[in-house]
């Protein structure tokens, strides 16, 4: 799967709607009165990603989202349990997340596959796997495919699920969008290997397999843990060690922000992103950068 | 698709039941059956009708995490038990989730007194799947689908095209959704809910009658029985006419439909039955029936809709009704549009009125939701 663009909009969360409004409208003529946060967000990282590229209307949109679409929900449950009164139809309307990727084929005019989909902390990973599905089948030949995700507001949240000090990480929320396609002329890039392994040991198995042309950079999920950290560094010795998330800050979908955040950097380059999941699963992706 | 995915395990549990022998005989005597739920929450003093799920005796209460659980994990393990999957099967066995509501059934009753619980301590869209997981014993990858109406119906499409490139050897699809106000709700302030009966493609139809449910399917490569079903194919695309309603010249359902057929390697003139969405409103039936007549022309197969029977159960509807047709087909059948009474001159299609007596074919199932996602599957049993 072939790397011909990406697009990038992440940054710490700002109140007023109006400036993502804003920053969307440069990208498309479309109107999002009623747009929600995520709406705006996915729709922020997708134009940048699709600006100025030839794209093809039966172009694919994958969209991966740990949390989806949250303020919104809270505004519809508010209105029914403590208002008590129907919800707004378009408050209801935006509380599917997949009406993000709805907004994003509609604003880019794209009559493709349309995918809002999950997976507990590996959502980008997996929906590489979907992508990959979508075009060994020959039914999708370009594809949108991005991570979208709100910021986590409660330091309870964070550290009952990551175990991790919320103090520790700068919260950022955004988008962060690939376009791919199954034609290798005139890519940028490349992800070569999107892998699943039962344990470290199998983890480390693969990356002792890999050869490697170019120099090589390591990346690490949020719940990789120190120790797994350093075999990983061991089975990758001449790796420089890359830290997306202390250079950006974190938000759910920090797999796909490594891999735009490795896409700027100068050319000539291969990535190892390591993620973790929570059944302690790990999902390896090999990026090139041509 | 070079490698089949046969359905070797199913479950269901709906407003018809949570057997599928009985479920299915309920549908051949046209039985269904909604509850009258009042719009207390805000104050309404009338009530909407809804395909709840029967209550049985020792089951915890309905809106509670015990009962949310309990209806998932007992339909997932009877899904297991009837394609008799052992440990090690069921350990290397992906999971495929659909869901419209996820996990808001789980946090709406701490609602009636707290705020923003749901930003503040839900786990994420991933978790239930990883719940199922962590129940089964499940080591392998967890795929959730949120795409509306069309969530289950994209896990079956990705799972049965994900094993046909041989990425598995089995997989377990799942469409989940309970009751949630949210829903209720959010379907009558769109003015979207009808009252009984509930009839898809009738001149009268007035809307959508909502319905709760679970349906499990375990696909396995092996065909275990001679009369088990298949997936031939499927696809998904987006229309983008409208967030909340489809194209009404139907140009996007039609292209579905064809690229379903053509991956299913199918011509129109082998489909046996199609399963339309049918969802009762006067927009989406319009859409499917304009889409239909496209593709099919004049030699439009059968047409049948299953939804008056459990009521339309959102992101689980494809799980569900792919069992509740592939088991009716099964047991010789496959029913009538149930409340279906007067044709509407302006769709142009007639839906089945009497069951049609049929024990195997080819099939074309039809989903569409908000957010313009459309899936069409073909499924078969014959040789």
């Amino acid at each position: 799967m072939y790397i011909h663009n990406h697009g990038t909009f992440v940054g710490r969360p700002v109140a007023d709607m109006k400036y993502y409004k804003e920053d969307v409208s440069r990208y498309t003529r479309l109107h999002f009165r009623r747009a929600n946060r995520f709406v705006l967000l996915s729709l922020a990282g997708a134009c940048r990603c699709a600006h100025e590229q030839s794209i093809k209307k039966n172009t694919g949109v994958y969209l991966t989202t740990e949390n989806g679409n949250l303020g919104d929900t809270e505004t519809v449950l508010h209105q029914i349990f403590q208002m008590r009164q129907f919800p707004m139809p378009y408050n209801f309307i935006n509380t599917m997340s997949n009406t993000a990727s709805f907004y994003v084929a509609q604003s880019l005019e794209l009559l493709g596959r349309n995918m809002t989909f999950s997976s507990k902390l590996l959502s980008f990973e997996r929906g590489l796997e979907l992508l990959h599905c979508d075009m060994v089948a020959g039914s999708v030949n370009e594809a949108l495919i991005g991570g979208v995700d709100e910021a986590s507001f409660s330091k309870t949240q964070f550290e009952a699920k990551f175990d991790r000090r919320y103090e520790d990480y700068n919260m950022v929320e955004g988008s962060c969008w690939l376009l791919m396609k199954k034609e290798a002329e005139r890519a940028m890039g490349e992800i070569s290997v999107v892998a699943a392994f039962a344990d470290l040991g199998r983890l480390l198995g693969w990356i002792e397999r890999q050869a490697f042309e170019r120099p090589v950079f390591v990346a690490h999920g949020i719940l990789v843990a120190p120790e797994d950290k350093k075999a990983i560094g061991r089975a990758l010795p001449d790796a420089t060690l890359f830290d997306p998330i202390g250079d950006i800050g974190y938000f759910d979908s920090a797999a796909a922000s490594a891999v735009t955040h490795f896409l700027q950097r100068d050319g000539g380059a291969c990535l190892i992103h390591v993620n973790k999941d929570t059944r302690g699963q790990f999902m390896a992706m090999r990026v090139e950068k041509y | 698709m070079t490698e089949k995915a046969f359905i070797r395990g199913k479950a269901v549990h709906c407003a018809l039941g949570e057997e599928v022998g009985p479920v299915v005989s309920a549908m051949r005597a046209h039985q269904s059956h909604t509850t009258d739920v009042p719009l207390s929450l805000i104050n309404l003093d009338y009530t909407r009708p809804y395909y709840r799920l029967p209550v049985k005796a020792g089951d915890p209460p309905p809106h509670s995490e015990a009962f949310f659980y309990a209806v998932l994990f007992r339909t997932v393990e009877k899904a297991i038990a009837d394609a008799g999957l052992q440990p090690h099967e069921i350990e290397e066995m992906p999971i495929f989730f659909g869901s419209t509501s996820i996990d808001i059934p789980l946090y709406e009753e701490t609602y009636r007194t707290a705020s923003n619980v749901l930003s503040q301590t839900s786990s994420g869209y991933g978790n239930i799947a990883n719940e199922i997981a962590r129940h089964l014993g499940v080591k392998a990858g967890c795929y959730t689908f949120t795409t509306a109406c069309t969530s289950s119906a994209n896990g079956v499409l990705y799972a049965s095209a994900m094993m046909g490139q041989g990425a598995f050897d089995r997989a377990l699809v799942i469409g989940y959704d309970l009751f949630s106000n949210l829903g209720f709700y959010g379907f009558e302030a769109l003015k979207l809910i009808a009252p009984p009966p509930y009839r898809p493609f009738d001149k009268h139809r007035m809307g959508v009658i909502m319905g709760e449910g679970c349906g499990a399917i375990v696909l396995d490569r092996c065909r275990r029985d001679a009369n088990d079903f298949y997936c031939l194919g499927g696809a998904n695309a987006c229309d983008t006419h409208s967030v909340t309603t489809h194209d009404p010249e139907g140009h996007a359902i039609a292209a579905v439909m064809r690229e379903a057929l053509a991956s299913a390697g199918a011509r129109p003139e082998e489909i046996d039955v199609i399963k339309a969405h049918a969802t009762g409103s006067y927009h989406n039936d319009l859409t499917e029936c304009n889409g239909l007549k496209q593709v099919f022309g004049d030699h439009l197969p059968p047409v049948t809709g299953l939804k008056p029977f459990v009521g339309h159960t959102v992101g689980a509807c494809g799980a569900i009704e792919l069992v509740l047709l592939s088991e009716a087909v099964k047991a010789g059948f496959v029913p009538a549009t149930l409340g279906f009474e007067t044709p509407d001159e302006e769709l142009g299609v007639v839906p089945m009125t009497d069951d049609l007596a049929i024990e195997s074919g080819t099939f074309l199932l039809n989903y569409f939701g908000f957010g313009g996602n459309c899936v069409s599957l073909v499924v078969s049993n014959r040789d």
